[in-house]
């Protein structure tokens, strides 16, 4: 399986997702014209990963902004992730946070209320 | 859009479709029923949370650009007010060079002209020649201020550097 890697641009976050060691980490804005087809690699890579996954998966998100149909394909990536700790599968989400930036924070806790996965928020200095 | 929005809400909209088919089935148990509608309220339930969180998380992201907003517009003043300031320095070093340029002359201008005219008239009377320089030097700060407004006129009928524009 080949690593995903999808360089930033003004409105998409970098993403890269790497079954070898398991560290899947997205940055960034994500504002794109089109969400789904944004996500759309992204969730079938993630399907396939779910099938042969690393021992251990650690999730890393640090988002600057995103819009309301990014927050939803957020969702339904997280919720792949929780499908692979559901199968028995260590993962974990690291959900980053500039400091004095509350409603990044709070978003993360929002995610983390919904999600039945080890979730921790993390403040960069 | 609407295929947009449909894409979304991919697997929403394939649960609707499929009670929506259970719905149209006349052969069907009631233990059948009972299982589609559990796991119809399971889904509803997936979804509200997931509406819930669109809608929190929406909200404060709204909040974060509203705060960018303000950011922005409090720069952009900071901006104005720089560069007015600027526009004003430099206007101000400008006037100041022509009514040095301008005093010199009109005090050249007295010595050889109007200074002969004056000792003949009052007789070399040296109080004369003084109070004509005198009416010069104090001509020169309101003839800057002058100069200095025409100049600041001149200047904001110029095109400005373009500031930044934000939609709310």
């Amino acid at each position: 399986m080949e690593p995903l890697v999808l360089q930033p641009s003004a409105h998409t976050p970098s993403v890269s997702l790497n079954p070898n060691s398991g560290v899947c980490e997205f940055k960034g804005r994500s504002t794109p014209e089109n969400s789904v087809e944004y996500y759309e690699p992204i969730y079938k890579w993630l399907d396939a990963y779910v099938t042969s996954p690393n021992s251990s998966t650690v999730v890393n998100l640090q988002f600057e902004y995103f819009n309301t149909s990014s927050s939803k394909c957020i969702l339904d990536v997280l919720k792949k992730f929780v499908k692979l700790h559901n199968a028995g599968n260590e993962v974990k989400i690291n959900w980053f946070y500039e400091e004095e930036d509350d409603d990044m924070k709070e978003a993360g806790e929002d995610y983390s209320d919904i999600l039945d996965i080890p979730f921790e928020i993390q403040v960069i200095e | 859009m609407s295929s947009k929005k449909e894409n979304l809400f991919k697997s929403e909209t394939q649960i609707l479709e499929t009670c929506e088919d259970l719905l149209k089935k006349e052969d069907i148990t009631l233990q059948e029923y009972k299982d589609s509608l559990k796991e119809l309220c399971f889904n509803y339930s997936e979804l509200l949370d997931q509406t819930r969180l669109i809608t929190r998380v929406s909200d404060k992201l709204q909040n974060k650009l509203n705060s960018a907003y303000e950011a922005v517009e409090v720069k952009n003043i900071e901006l104005r007010n720089t560069i007015d300031e600027l526009t004003k320095a430099r206007v101000g070093r400008k006037a100041q060079t022509i009514i040095l340029f301008i005093g010199l002359s009109l005090f050249i201008l007295e010595e050889l002209i109007l200074e002969p005219i004056v000792d003949k008239a009052t007789g070399n009377n040296i109080w004369f020649s003084l109070g004509i320089k005198l009416i010069i030097a104090f001509l020169l700060k309101p003839l800057e201020s002058f100069v200095e407004e025409w100049l600041l006129k001149a200047a904001s009928k110029q095109p400005q550097i373009a500031t930044v524009e934000v939609k709310k």
